[in-house]
C-alpha cells in the first residue's frame, strides 16, 4: 500500500502521501477522507512533506498555510500527484 | 500555661475542621449538612459544603 | 432586548490555535491559562460584559476544525451550537475568531458556521503577524458579508475594538438572515477565489527551522539536549534562592524560639509550622524554574514538535498521538492532564492514558526528589560539565516516563484496538516567547504553590504536629518523645510492611499525610525530625539530619518508591469521576502501589549489595 502506483515520480504519476519525497510539492487528487479534508487536504490543494520520522514514524506535511503531523496510516490513504519540477 | 493549652487546642479544633472540609468527599459533606439542618447556623453549613473538588493544584477546575 | 431579559448569549468559536483564549481573557478580564498548541481547551468558560441594554454573556467553546466533531471536545461545541446541551439554550450570536496567518483553512469553518443562520461577528486575530498587503478586515468583510474586526490577542489593548463592536452589535435586534443558506463548500470556494488566496507554498521561516528540529537524527538529539539542560538548570540555578529561603526560615525559627516561652505553643509554631510547612516552601525556586522552561517551550511552539519526535515511540506502546498533551500536562499535576484526555476520541486510548498519567513526575514530587538528592547525592561535576545531582533528577524523571510507556504497552495488550489511531496534530508557526506570558505563568504558579502550602499543607502539618506530640511519653521513657506519640506508634505498627524495602518508621509516618499532598512528606519529615531533636537544637536544616540518620540504600529506595507510588487522593478522585468507575481508580492505586513496592525493593537490595552494607 505504501508503494507508488507508478515507480517513476518525475513524470507526475500519482502516489500516496506517505510515499511522497520530502520537499517535493504535490497536489491532492481524488476523494480524501472527510477528517483530512477538514484540515485542508481538499482536491487541488498543494502539499509538501517537510519531514519524515524514522522507523515508519509520522510525517510533517505542509498544506495551504498550515503544517500538520500525520501518522503513516493516515497519510497512506491520501493520493497526491507530484507537480513537475 | 493553661493559656498555651487553650490556644493550642483552639488551633487544633479549627485546623481539624478546615482539614475535614478539604479532605472529606463532597457527598459525605452534603449528607452531614442535611443532618445538621436546624441545629447549626446555615452559614456554617454552606461553608462546610462549599468547596467542590480539588482546588489545590488546579483552582480552575 | 431590555435588561429584565436573560443576557444576550454569544458563542465564541474558532479552530484550535487561533488565539481565541487570549482574546476571551481580554474581553472578559479573567486570568486563565493560555495554551499555544492544538487541542487544549477542555472546559467551556464564560464571562460577562455590560452593554447599554443589559448583560452579554460570552461563552468560550472548545476549538474545532469543522462541524463534524472528531473528539468529545468538538462534540460539546457542536452540540452547544445546535442547542443539544442539556440546560443550555443555543446561542443567539456567534463570535468567530480567525487566525489571519492561516486564513485559508479557517474559511472552511466560517462557511460551515454561516449555514447556522445566526448573526456572525468575525474577529481577525494575530494581525501583528499579518502581511498588510494581503488580507484586511475590510477586504474579508466585503467578500463574506460579515462584520469583521481586527484584533491582536497578545497586546493588552488588542481587543478594544472587538469589545466595542461586540457590544454594539448585541444592542441591535436580531435580524433574519437575508439570503437563503448556501452550501458551505461552494461558499468557501467563492471566498477563496474572491480573496485571491495564493496556492503556491512559499517556504516559511518556521519550515526552515523545522528542517532541523524535525530531522530524524538531529531532532531527537536536540530534544534530549533541551530536556537535559532543563534538569541541570532546575537543580543548579535554584541553589542560591534555596539558600536564601533556608536562611530566612532559620532566622524566623531562632527568633520565635527566643520570643515564645517554652511550651506547646512554641513547639507548634516552630516545629509544626516553620519546620513543617516552611520546609516545603523551600522548594519553590525549583518548581518555578521547571515551569519557566515548560512555559517558554510551550509559548515558542516547540512542544508539538516534541510530540512529533516522540510519536513513533508512543504509537509503539499503543498510545494515541493525542496522548502527548495530557501526558505533558501531567508533569505539572496529573489532574489537568487527566482532564485533558477528553480530547482523545477512542475510549480505550483515553482510559490507558488516564491510567499512566500519574506516573509522569508531577511537580509535587519535586520537593521530595530535591530533598533526597540534595542530602545524599554529592554535588559533583562529571565529564563535560554535567552535574551529578542534575543527572540523577533527569534519571528519576526518565524512570517515570519509561514506567508509563511500559505500562501503556502492557495495558494495550489487553484490549483489542478499535479504530486506527490518528495523530492529525497541527504544528503552529514558531514565534518568540511572549515574556508577559512567562511572567504571568510563573506568578500564577507561585500563587498556586503558596496557596497550597498556606492551606492544605499547613493544616496537615498542624495535624501531624498534634499526632506527633501526643500522647506525651510516660515517666522514665528511654527513647525520643516522638516515638510514643500516635504518629510514632502508627509508624511502628505499619513498619513491617515497609521494612523489607528499607523504610524507617519516620518515613512510614510521612507517607500517610502524603496521600493528601505529596509535598507534605518533606514537611512531615521536617516536623518529625525537629520534634525528635533536642529542644536547644531546633534548626531547619532537614537535609543534614536525614543524611546522617538514613543509609544511602534507604534514600535510593524512597526515591524509587516515589517515582511510582500512588500518593494523591485528589488524583484518584478525579480518575473516578472521569472514568465513572470506582474500580478503575482502585485499580490505579493498586497497580501503582505494586510497582512502587517492586521498584523500591529492587533498588534497596541492589544498593545494599553494591555498597556492601
Amino acid at each position: 500500500m505504501d508503494s507508488s502506483i507508478s515507480s517513476d515520480l518525475s513524470d507526475g504519476a500519482v502516489v500516496s502521501l506517505a510515499a511522497l519525497a520530502p520537499d517535493r510539492d504535490a497536489m491532492v487528487c481524488g476523494a480524501p477522507r472527510p477528517s483530512l479534508m477538514e484540515l485542508g487536504f481538499t482536491p487541488g490543494a498543494r502539499v509538501r512533506v517537510i519531514a519524515k520520522a524514522w522507523f515508519r514514524g509520522p510525517l510533517a506535511v505542509r498544506v495551504g498555510s498550515d503544517t500538520f503531523a500525520l501518522r503513516r496510516d493516515e497519510a497512506k490513504g491520501l493520493i497526491v500527484k507530484p507537480i513537475p519540477l | 500555661m493553661w493559656l498555651q493549652w487553650a490556644i493550642v487546642s483552639a488551633v487544633g479544633v479549627v485546623s481539624a475542621g478546615l482539614l475535614a472540609q478539604r479532605l472529606v468527599p463532597l457527598s459525605w459533606r452534603i449528607t452531614l449538612a442535611h443532618k445538621l439542618n436546624g441545629k447549626v447556623p446555615d452559614r456554617l453549613r454552606i461553608w462546610w459544603v462549599g468547596r467542590v473538588g480539588c482546588g489545590d493544584c488546579a483552582p480552575k477546575h | 432586548m431590555t435588561s429584565i431579559f436573560p443576557p444576550a448569549r454569544v458563542a465564541m468559536l474558532g479552530s484550535p490555535n487561533c488565539g481565541k483564549s487570549a482574546l476571551f481573557n481580554l474581553l472578559t478580564g479573567a486570568n486563565q491559562k493560555i495554551a499555544n498548541y492544538a487541542g487544549v481547551t477542555v472546559e467551556r468558560k464564560s464571562g460577562f460584559l455590560k452593554s447599554s441594554k443589559g448583560m452579554v454573556e460570552v461563552i468560550d467553546l472548545p476549538g474545532l476544525y469543522s462541524l463534524n466533531p472528531r473528539t468529545p471536545d468538538e462534540a460539546i461545541t457542536v452540540n452547544f451550537l445546535t442547542g443539544q446541551v442539556a440546560g443550555e439554550a443555543p446561542p443567539e450570536r456567534l463570535l468567530v475568531v480567525l487566525d489571519v496567518t492561516h486564513l485559508q483553512r479557517q474559511l472552511r469553518l466560517l462557511a460551515a458556521l454561516a449555514s447556522l443562520d445566526k448573526p456572525v461577528l468575525v474577529a481577525l486575530n494575530m494581525m501583528d503577524r499579518a502581511n498588510p498587503a494581503q488580507i484586511t478586515a475590510a477586504k474579508l468583510s466585503a467578500v463574506t458579508g460579515f462584520e469583521v474586526v481586527e484584533t491582536i490577542g497578545v497586546r493588552a489593548d488588542g481587543a478594544a475594538a472587538l469589545q466595542q463592536r461586540l457590544l454594539a452589535s448585541c444592542d441591535r435586534p436580531l435580524d433574519k438572515p437575508a439570503s437563503p443558506t448556501r452550501d458551505p463548500q461552494a461558499l468557501y470556494q467563492e471566498w477563496v477565489d474572491a480573496l485571491g488566496l495564493t496556492h503556491v507554498l512559499a517556504v516559511t521561516r518556521s519550515e526552515r527551522l523545522d528542517r532541523l528540529v524535525l530531522h530524524p537524527l538531529w531532532g531527537p538529539c536536540l530534544l534530549a539536549v533541551i530536556l537535559f539542560l532543563t534538569f541541570q538548570a532546575v537543580f543548579s540555578w535554584a541553589q542560591p534562592f534555596m539558600h536564601g529561603i533556608s536562611a530566612v526560615l532559620a532566622m524566623v525559627s531562632d527568633l520565635l524560639t527566643t520570643w515564645l516561652p517554652e511550651g506547646p505553643v512554641r513547639s507548634l509554631v516552630v516545629n509544626g509550622v516553620v519546620a513543617g510547612a516552611g520546609t516545603v516552601l523551600l522548594f519553590l525556586p525549583q518548581i518555578l524554574l521547571l515551569f519557566a522552561f515548560i512555559i517558554v517551550l510551550e509559548d515558542s511552539g516547540y512542544l508539538p514538535r516534541a510530540a512529533f519526535l516522540l510519536d513513533r515511540l508512543m504509537s509503539g506502546v499503543g498510545l494515541s498521538g493525542r496522548a502527548f498533551i495530557p501526558l505533558l500536562s501531567s508533569f505539572a499535576c496529573a489532574i489537568p492532564g487527566i482532564l485533558a484526555t477528553r480530547t482523545i476520541p477512542d475510549q480505550r486510548d483515553r482510559t490507558i492514558t488516564i491510567l499512566i498519567a500519574p506516573l509522569m513526575t508531577c511537580s509535587a514530587r519535586l520537593p521530595v526528589y530535591a530533598l533526597l538528592i540534595g542530602a545524599f547525592i554529592p554535588n559533583q561535576t562529571l565529564a563535560y560539565g554535567i552535574n551529578l545531582q542534575g543527572l540523577v533528577l533527569f534519571i528519576l524523571y526518565t524512570l517515570g516516563i519509561v514506567g508509563a510507556f511500559g505500562m501503556a504497552f502492557i495495558f494495550s495488550r489487553f484490549r483489542k484496538a478499535q479504530a486506527t489511531q490518528s495523530l492529525s496534530m497541527e504544528l503552529p508557526s514558531y514565534h518568540w516567547p511572549v515574556w508577559r506570558h512567562l511572567a504571568l505563568g510563573l506568578w500564577q504558579r507561585t500563587l498556586i504553590f503558596v496557596n497550597r502550602v498556606g492551606g492544605t499543607i499547613l493544616l496537615l502539618m498542624i495535624a501531624v504536629w498534634f499526632l506527633s506530640s501526643f500522647p506525651a511519653p510516660p515517666a522514665g521513657a528511654t527513647q525520643a518523645p516522638i516515638e510514643y506519640s500516635f504518629a510514632g506508634q502508627l509508624g511502628t505498627w505499619l513498619l513491617p510492611v515497609f521494612k523489607p524495602i528499607g523504610f524507617g518508621w519516620q518515613i512510614v509516618v510521612a507517607l500517610i499525610p502524603g496521600l493528601a499532598a505529596r509535598e507534605v512528606v518533606v514537611g512531615v519529615l521536617g516536623t518529625v525530625y525537629a520534634l525528635g531533636g533536642s529542644a536547644s537544637d531546633i534548626s531547619v536544616s532537614l537535609a543534614p539530619m536525614i543524611a546522617s540518620s538514613w543509609t544511602l540504600p534507604t534514600a535510593l529506595a524512597l526515591l524509587a518508591w516515589y517515582v511510582y507510588a500512588p500518593q494523591c487522593l485528589s488524583t484518584l478522585a478525579v480518575v473516578r469521576r472521569e472514568t465513572n468507575s470506582l474500580k478503575m481508580s482502585l485499580f490505579l492505586a493498586a497497580y501503582q502501589f505494586a510497582l512502587a513496592y517492586l521498584a523500591a525493593w529492587l533498588t534497596y537490595h541492589w544498593a545494599l549489595r553494591y555498597w556492601g552494607l
